[in-house]
């Protein structure tokens, strides 16, 4: 149904992360994510050291809430901090990359993250996806776009689907490597944030 | 919204390699359309507290984290640029040695992993915190650069200044806007969701846009009875128009008197119920029982707020009432008061009326 490959960047994978991939996508019928986009025309760009981050198991029965954030020094702030956003399918949980993003005491800029910055998870066509917050915040309304895994600054996005309400419910689309970017509005007014995923959709 | 030139600028079509774009076509082909689609409106607010209206914030460089000279300049520009393009009653924001609030500039700032800058607002009215990540700095979507601390600036990049005021907007109590699912009103706003680097449209944006301003006009009221609305607002008009006599003999002359304010609504925030000067209202009649009106004159705005006068003097019995058109320049609605007749005796006696001459129109009062 699905696979995960952890961040191929610099080409090193570490060994957990292989083994993550070997396991995982032997005792899935979705084929291998495709290879990693080119790090295109920025020039000055570099790629990061691999992540390792694993699926885990989907806590359904842990609902969003509504905690407040943390206090934080009026002098000294503490690193800006958004609520986890996780990509739910076959009962396993991929946490996105939070790009940009208001909450509680924080914002931040941050651009379009390319694939090449992003764990991959495979997917099969029409697959039911879920994407579902921590419990530090609850969705008020998202919007899924999605670009092609080498686009890299997000230059041709497309609406997938878009909602309201806690969980955010979409089919998977068509075939391809895809970078999907979901746009979450918390409750409550406590802000926005994007976030995203290395998308890889067998045929 | 005004864009900066920074360089010359590479205004390539669109990169959208033919497999990508016909899967995105496909997928644009199979989607229903979205339920929902939230754009063009003010920017959202940010959950923490507002600074005082006309407030005056100042900052400082955060000592052992103090910006590149290069730096410095344009964060100072930005602030500049914050302040003369606020349109509102949002408080200035200029540097100074002593400020209460900090700019730093470092690998290891505040912001989160993906953050190139970032701020806190969460003390307000007291202070505020914005950050920039270090020049060069290694994220793992890229190495950041920044435009003006380049020797040659390079594709990629990313402003100063727009990314500044887009954190100063922040400090304001501005959060990102919604756009539209094709983004084509990225212009509307530069406290975005997602920066953009050079030379995506927007990335050197140097001013608030619409929807930045519209939503410190809301939050922070407008500056005076006579400065435009944002064109973001879709705000209603409330137009009420009185006469000081209802009945009249024949070369007589009555008063019309209108007052012009913004609709009253919590939705409206500080601006609701604000008089509305130096608008174009206009002095409308309509033969009873007629469903056709005319326009007489523009009346004049007179020195209270809000305010327009005309006197008149009419031949006939007419339907009078006061008519505001949608400007185009400024996000306020048409509006138009009840009508109501005044009455002509000794004039027009045998119809058709009206006859000649057309009523006397006196304006008094500037507009």
């Amino acid at each position: 149904m699905m696979g995960r490959s952890g961040r191929t960047g610099a080409g090193a994978v570490t060994t957990a992360a292989a083994t993550v991939l070997l396991l995982v996508t032997a005792s899935c019928s979705a084929p291998a994510p495709s290879p990693r986009p080119s790090a295109g025309p920025d020039a000055t760009t570099a790629l990061g050291p691999a992540r390792t981050r694993s699926p885990t198991p989907d806590p359904s029965a842990s609902g969003p809430g509504e905690s407040p954030p943390s206090p934080v020094s009026p002098s000294v702030p503490a690193i800006s901090d958004a609520p986890l956003a996780f990509l739910v399918v076959g009962g396993e949980r991929f946490p996105g990359e939070v790009g940009g993003f208001t909450f509680g005491p924080y914002t931040q800029s941050a651009p379009w993250l390319p694939a090449r910055a992003l764990d991959t998870v495979a997917l099969e066509p029409g697959a039911d996806v879920r994407i579902v917050l921590d419990d530090r915040a609850a969705i008020e309304a998202w919007s899924a776009r999605l670009a092609a895994a080498d686009d890299v600054t997000g230059d041709a996005v497309a609406q997938l689907a878009s909602g309201s309400g806690v969980v955010a419910t979409f089919a998977a689309p068509g075939a391809g490597d895809w970078v999907l970017a979901i746009s979450i509005t918390y409750t409550g007014g406590r802000g926005d944030g994007i976030y995203f995923w290395h998308v890889v959709v067998g045929r | 919204m005004n864009v900066r030139p920074v360089s010359p600028r590479l205004t390539s079509p669109l990169r959208v390699p033919r497999a990508a774009a016909v899967g995105l076509l496909a997928i644009a082909l199979w989607l229903p359309a979205p339920p929902f689609a939230a754009g063009h409106s003010p920017d959202p607010a940010m959950s923490w507290p507002l600074f005082a209206a006309n407030d005056a914030l100042e900052f400082r460089w955060m000592s052992n984290e103090v910006p590149p000279p290069r730096m410095r300049d344009a964060v100072v520009a930005a602030a500049g640029a914050a302040t003369n393009s606020r349109g509102s009653r949002a408080p200035s924001i200029t540097y100074a040695a002593d400020g209460a609030s900090t700019v730093e500039y470092g690998a290891n700032v505040f912001c989160g992993v993906n953050g190139l800058a970032c701020a806190d607002a969460w003390h307000a009215p007291a202070h505020f915190h914005v950050a920039f990540r270090t020049h060069g700095h290694q994220f793992d979507w890229g190495r950041l650069q920044w435009c003006q601390l380049q020797t040659t600036i390079t594709n990629g990049c990313f402003d100063i200044v727009n990314v500044a005021i887009d954190e100063f907007g922040h400090v304001l109590g501005l959060g990102h806007h919604v756009n539209l699912a094709d983004q084509s009103d990225y212009l509307d706003a530069v406290v975005q969701t997602v920066s953009r680097a050079r030379p995506k449209v927007g990335w050197d944006a140097d001013v608030f846009g619409r929807c930045d301003v519209a939503k410190l006009q809301l939050r922070y009221d407008q500056v005076n009875t006579a400065r435009p609305y944002s064109t973001c607002l879709d705000l209603p008009v409330a137009l009420s128009m009185t006469v000081n006599d209802r009945s009249i003999r024949v070369g007589e002359t009555v008063t019309f008197t209108v007052t012009l304010q913004v609709g009253t609504s919590s939705a409206y925030e500080r601006l609701s119920g604000n008089l509305l000067s130096q608008r174009a209202v206009v002095l409308q009649r309509r033969v009873p029982g007629s469903s056709t009106w005319t326009t007489v004159a523009t009346i004049p705005a007179v020195l209270a707020s809000g305010t327009y006068q005309i006197r008149v003097s009419p031949t006939a019995t007419y339907d009078w009432r006061g008519y505001f058109y949608k400007p185009a320049g400024e996000g306020l609605r048409a509006s138009s008061s009840a009508p109501f007749s005044v009455t002509v005796s000794g004039g027009c006696t045998s119809g058709p009326c009206p006859q000649l001459p057309e009523p006397i129109v006196e304006q008094e009062g500037t507009r």
